[in-house]
């Protein structure tokens, strides 16, 4: 199970590039694909997921770039999608089962799993319509795992949901992990953080970075620092550096900092975080 | 200073669509066939036996009455939908945040749909002199006539449907399709009311149209014929003899009269207030609160058990392959959903009905019952935001597709089984082909204007107009596959069934990476 990501670009009507020069071999795991909002990170979904022909290059799935081989093994969540507000969520995943090729028998199991999974037993014959964000969200989710997908796409899946479930979405993608692929597009890190095994950051439509969480930590070794400034320094150094948190203490306002040379005497370097590398790679 | 605010915004967003422009190229395109050529077998407008001198006034005239009568249904169409954009987007929740009055909005998208309408008399103003010069039988332009007659007829007319389009998205059951079948209805209602398909003109002042008073102006002149009745598209341009017309003199009264109807549209705007929800209530909610009533929702207890981590059973590969009829049946039973119960009623009472009375007219007549079940086809996955989901299903063009097409067939089958049964055992085979062809040929035309647009306005105009000309031009069978009773046109409309489909594929393979 491999899902190659050959050299594409997307280059919009008005000439400017979404995306350029985009290349990535995915195997089974998790990938966080990390970036700041117009990065290239919908467009790279939309590709992968089969919605947009790249402007160049390809995608092979198992070696195939046929899109109808891929979405049969594809589950996919949009950041935005619609449902029919008249069906109830079983109704809506009878049909998108149909729609996947799925047998009647078989999603008639696979929908009561489903539903179970996402705790929407008990609305599940309500109209979606009346739905909130969140059990949308859910009923999303559901449809994306109906086909057992090999490869699952999912981008910022945790957008409406609460903090439990959140967690709870988390702990289920880091399950379904072991034998599939599955991208997980989001800006927030802790998501990130929390279910890859790789990330790639991206920026710009290219990709800046592809590690294993620790490789890329590694990376920001030295570059993290820690200092408490007085109030009337502080607009210095957010001027001058790249400050990833700021805290209020009693004896001044404590900061992370981002910088490659320390940012004055006083400071002291701190191991960084998966947001400091964020910030480190993209700002 | 707030209204201009929301017209400009509503309106910029509007005008920066591709179907603002392509409305524009559309209206030129008719402006030419408002004055057809000197030697044309048709002529748009008729007095009696005469046709008008293509002069300023007569020019002015045509282009008048055309606004009046034939714009004034196609703007409804053209305008509505930006209360309900505004829903859609949300932008109407933030709207409704905001200190902007609920009058204060509507009055803002009365005044868009307005400029927006006003930016086609625009161009017709300008395309009127170029028709005149371009037709050449009098060279003389007198723009003061022109301009006058096509704004003082075809501003007020087009300020009341502007607030028509206001008014209807302002009331839950005319949001939708049935607010375009129902205005389609008002339209005729009113044209019929002002004697313009008969012979009688009615008078002035209360008229919305704006025909009365210049037409009035007409029959006034020396040289007119007595009265005889004045004709929308008919006659002949080549073979009609010529009346001369002169410059029609505007009064203080006809102009304040006219002014009060332009008045009239933002007032029928302002009407919106009373059922105006203000975009409290999301679409779908009366459903839900009902069925909350019975069925109290689940308590936050229940809530938190939220992915609760458990392994799917895993699908064995040959559960998942293609299975057309599958989809076929998901397609019906996504066509059915949501029709409320009289709506399924009266669908069997057709099927009696045409079991009774298998008459070609009521067979016509009965195919309206549908119509806002078959527009939803092919735009559905737009209408609904559920594109990203389809298409990234398998063959969403050679399966999902053909599927739409045989489930729109099968309800029109359904809906037709009387009158076909009934012909089957009297043995009429003509009769039952055409009504087959019709059969296939209905949800062609739906799926093809839904991908194309991306609306199910487009179908549900096109089929209420095909529909309504069809059932009363009785000389012209052949307009309706359902009424023709000539074996030679059922190969035609087949051939046309076949095109449309080929429009639909097309148009969904745009859509779809393959």
């Amino acid at each position: 199970m491999e899902l190659n990501i050959e050299a594409i670009g997307k280059q919009y009507k008005r000439g400017t590039w979404s995306l350029r020069d985009f290349t990535l071999t995915l195997e089974p795991g998790v990938v966080g694909l990390l970036g700041p909002n117009g990065a290239g990170k919908s467009t790279l979904m939309n590709i992968v997921a089969t919605l947009l022909k790249p402007s160049e290059g390809r995608v092979l799935w198992n070696g195939s770039d046929d899109p109808n081989a891929l979405r049969r093994d594809l589950g996919y969540l949009p950041q935005h999608f619609g449902v029919y507000p008249n069906l109830s969520a079983i109704e809506f995943l009878q049909y998108m089962a149909a729609l996947k090729g799925i047998s009647a028998k078989a999603a008639k199991t696979r929908i009561a799993e489903l539903l179970h999974l996402v705790n929407l037993e008990d609305a599940a014959r309500r109209p979606i319509g009346g739905y909130s964000g969140g059990m949308r969200q859910r009923v999303g989710i559901a449809q994306a795992l109906l086909n057992d997908p090999k490869l699952l796409i999912v981008d910022e899946p945790t957008v409406g949901l609460d903090p439990a479930e959140r967690v709870r979405f988390r702990n289920l993608i880091a399950d379904l992990a072991t034998d599939r692929i599955i991208i997980l597009s989001t800006h927030i890190v802790s998501d990130v953080e929390a279910t890859a095994h790789t990330i790639a950051l991206i920026n710009k439509g290219h990709l800046l970075s592809y590690n294993t969480p620790d490789a890329l930590l590694a990376t920001m070794q030295g570059r993290v620092w820690d200092l408490t400034v007085t109030r009337d320094d502080l607009p210095y150094f957010k001027e001058q550096y790249l400050v990833s948190h700021m805290n209020q203490r009693p004896e001044g306002i404590q900061l992370r900092i981002v910088h490659d040379e320390a940012p004055a005497s006083h400071a002291q370097i701190t191991h960084p975080t998966l947001e400091d590398a964020f910030l480190g790679y993209t700002a | 200073m707030q209204i201009i605010q929301i017209a400009k915004a509503d309106f910029l967003q509007r005008v920066r669509a591709p179907s603002f422009m392509i409305m524009l190229i559309l209206t030129a395109i008719l402006s030419t066939l408002f004055v057809p050529p000197l030697d044309a077998n048709y002529a748009v407008l008729t007095l009696g036996e005469h046709r008008l001198r293509y002069n300023s006034v007569g020019i002015g005239l045509m282009f008048a009455f055309t606004i009046s009568v034939l714009l004034s249904l196609f703007a409804f169409y053209i305008v509505r939908n930006t209360v309900q954009r505004d829903r859609q987007t949300r932008v109407g929740q933030i709207i409704a945040t905001t200190q902007t009055s609920t009058v204060t909005y509507l009055i803002g998208k009365w005044a868009s749909n307005l400029t927006l309408l006003s930016a086609n008399l625009a161009l017709m103003t300008i395309m009127a002199p170029i028709m005149q010069l371009l037709r050449a039988e009098v060279l003389t332009i007198n723009i003061v006539q022109l301009v006058l007659l096509i704004w003082l007829v075809g501003l007020p007319v087009m300020s009341l449907v502007a607030g028509v389009a206001v008014l209807f998205e302002t009331i839950p059951f005319l949001r939708g399709g049935f607010g375009n079948i129902a205005y389609f209805f008002v339209w005729t209602f009113s044209l019929a009311s002002l004697g313009l398909i008969g012979t009688d003109l009615g008078i002035s002042i209360y008229d919305p149209f704006g025909i009365a008073y210049p037409w009035f102006a007409v029959y006034a002149q020396p040289n007119a014929p007595s009265i005889q009745a004045l004709n929308l598209l008919g006659g002949s341009t080549r073979l009609m003899p010529v009346l001369d017309v002169y410059p029609i003199s505007w009064s203080l009264p006809a102009i304040i009269g006219r002014l009060s109807w332009m008045a009239a549209g933002a007032g029928v705007a302002v009407l919106g207030v009373i059922p105006f929800d203000r975009f409290a209530k999301p679409q779908g909610r009366k459903l839900v609160n009902l069925w909350e009533k019975l069925f109290p929702k689940q308590s936050a207890a229940s809530g938190a058990k939220a992915f609760e981590v458990s392994r799917l059973t895993p699908l064995a590969t040959d559960r998942v392959r293609s299975r057309f009829l599958s989809v076929i049946i998901a397609e019906l039973r996504l066509l059915i959903k949501g029709q409320p119960w009289w709506w399924l009623v009266g669908l069997g009472g057709i099927v009696i009905l045409g079991l009774l009375e298998p008459r070609p007219e009521l067979m016509v007549a009965v195919t309206i019952w549908p119509v806002l079940v078959w527009s939803a086809q092919g735009n559905r996955e737009k209408t609904h935001d559920t594109a990203a989901l389809i298409y990234t299903t398998p063959h969403p063009v050679v399966r999902q597709l053909p599927a739409t097409y045989l489930a729109g067939v099968i309800l029109t089958a359904v809906l037709m089984s009387g009158f076909m049964l009934q012909l089957t055992l009297s043995g009429a085979w003509l009769a039952l082909t055409s009504v087959l062809s019709g059969v296939l040929l209905i949800p062609a035309l739906a799926l093809a204007l839904g991908t194309i647009s991306g609306t199910a306005r487009l179908f549900e105009i096109s089929f209420l107009i095909w529909w309504y000309i069809a059932l009363n031009a009785s000389g012209f069978p052949a307009l309706h596959p359902m009424l023709t009773d000539s074996p030679a046109t059922i190969p035609v409309y087949l051939a046309v069934t076949a095109a449309l489909l080929m429009v639909a594929t097309l148009g969904r393979l745009r859509m779809v990476v393959q």
